[in-house]
Order: C-alpha cells, then structure tokens, then sequence
C-alpha cells in the first residue's frame, strides 16, 4: 500500500468537503517498473475531451486513434520513485485547475497516509488545514 | 521508394530465417507503418488495445473498501478519489476511446443488508477517464459508505 495519499479541494466547489486520493498499488507498482508515458500524453487527451465537453458534443465524442495510442507507443519515461510516482499522479487525475494554479491557500497536500483520519465522522466537514 | 534493410544482431549467434510456406499462390505480407515489435503465438500480448470479442471491452474494474478508503484489487485503475461520505471516483490508468460506458456497481456493509445502494452519481458524466460511484442507503436516499464496493465498466 502506498505510504501517501492527496488531499486536495477544488476552488469551483469551495462547499464540498476535501478530497482524498487513494493511489493504486497495481499502479504504482507500473510506474516503478518505468512502465508510464510522459504525462503530456494524458493532458492531450484531457484537453480534447474539455473541448468536446465545452461543444457540447461529448456524447459522440471519441479519441484521436493516435494520441490514444501514445498512451502505448509513446516512450516511457522510465523508473519512478513512489514521491515521483506520487507527483505524477497529481497531475493525472488531479483537474489541472487545482494544482497548476496559486491560490491564496494551498488547495493540495501529500500526506503521509498515517495522516488522513481514520474517524470518518466528520467526513463531510474535512478540509485542509492551513 | 522506400526500403528495406535486414539488420542482424551482433551480439546473437542464432542464425534466423524467413522460411515461406507451402503454397503455390503468390502472397504479400504487408508491415505495420509503425515502429514496433511483430508478436507470433507464442509472444505476450498483453501491450495490445483495441482487441475485442465483439461484445466490447472492459474499460475499468474496481473493489475497494469506502469505509476504509482503500484498494483491494483493480483494472485499469491509477486512484480512486474520496469525495466525501458515500461519493468516490475511479480514475483510470489509461483513457477510453469514449466516455458511452456501461457501468456495473455494487456495494454492501455491515447493517445495511439489502438497502445498501450504489449507482454512478448524479449529474456527473463519465468521461474516458474515470467514473463517479455513489453508495448509501436505499431507504433514506442518503450517502454512506459501504465496506465492500464494486465497479466494472465496459465499452
């Protein structure tokens, strides 16, 4: 199991409670082995599928065969540390919106799993604390 | 005219041969544009897309515990996302083609017996990169988390 988890919130929601992201041991275990392609193939793909959302044309939507091959047939970008596996992540499936922007608080954190409360009481009131 | 060049190995010593089969008719067996490695029956195939039976793929699958907010076995998945009491998303390692997935959800705990409920969330369209998942009580329409929570998709 992955030593970290993100803890984040999303500026357009600023009601909903903090999120957390759980990182997948299958995964992370790829991203050691150098099995990921760079990351700009995930945002290409990301970005055309906004476009088509914001036409309003997401229903037919359907990837470009060649940037979504590159998701295989580019190269690989090599073995990761978990913190560099972590960092990736954030980028992938984290909206860019919250982490490539500055805020006036910080709107992520990694955290060391040992950190999230395992209380979930409360779990709609989370938020990250300053 | 493009061209063709045979490149041995020089640190092998096998020696490889293009045999043809028993045939009186003439064939052309025509490369891939694209860089890449040939696979015969005996290779691993496991790095090819876009395979399928005609009765679609499986985009995704997911168990994990919503109570404990962890993974206990996956496809396809690179995270899943706490959203709050009862709301989850499953991120996928690689995209779909599309986002007009069908998807399967179950989930139990606990108490719950047969009231436990779980369906994509309201209002969240699916995209080629992850799903929504909501679970909770079927009786009082409210969120909760439930231990055992299950999702596949195909497409």
């Amino acid at each position: 199991m992955s030593s970290y988890r993100v803890i984040f919130e999303d500026p357009d929601q600023p009601e909903a409670p903090a999120m957390v992201l759980v990182p997948s041991d299958n995964w992370l275990e790829e991203a050691k082995a150098g099995l990921l392609p760079p990351i700009s193939v995930y945002w290409v793909l990301q970005d055309d599928e906004q476009q088509a959302i914001a036409e309003g044309r997401h229903d037919t939507f359907k990837h470009d065969q060649e940037k979504h091959a590159a998701q295989w047939t580019a190269p690989r970008i090599g073995p990761l540390t978990e913190e560099e596996a972590i960092e990736y992540l954030v980028m992938k499936d984290i909206p860019r919106h919250i982490w490539s922007q500055e805020y006036n608080r910080p709107m992520f954190k990694i955290v060391k799993t040992e950190d999230v409360p395992s209380d979930r009481s409360f779990r709609n009131a989370w938020r990250i604390a300053a | 005219m493009s061209k063709i060049t045979l490149s041995p190995n020089s640190s092998g010593t096998g020696t490889f041969t293009l045999a043809s089969p028993n045939s009186n008719t003439n064939r052309t067996l025509t490369l891939p544009d694209s860089a890449g490695e040939l696979l015969t029956t005996t290779g691993d195939g496991s790095g090819l897309t876009g395979i399928s039976s005609g009765a679609g793929t499986v985009v995704t699958w997911a168990a994990f515990n919503g109570a404990s907010i962890s993974i206990t076995n996956s496809g396809n998945v690179s995270s899943i996302t706490d959203a709050g009491v009862g709301k989850f998303y499953v991120n996928y390692s690689t995209a779909a083609t599309n986002a007009t997935h069908s998807s399967t959800m179950s989930a139990v705990t606990s108490g719950f017996g047969m009231q436990a409920n779980c369906s994509p969330l309201a209002n969240i369209p699916t995209t080629t990169t992850r799903v929504s998942v909501g679970t909770g009580n079927s009786i009082n329409a409210g969120f909760a988390d439930m231990s055992d929570t299950n999702v596949i998709c195909v497409s």
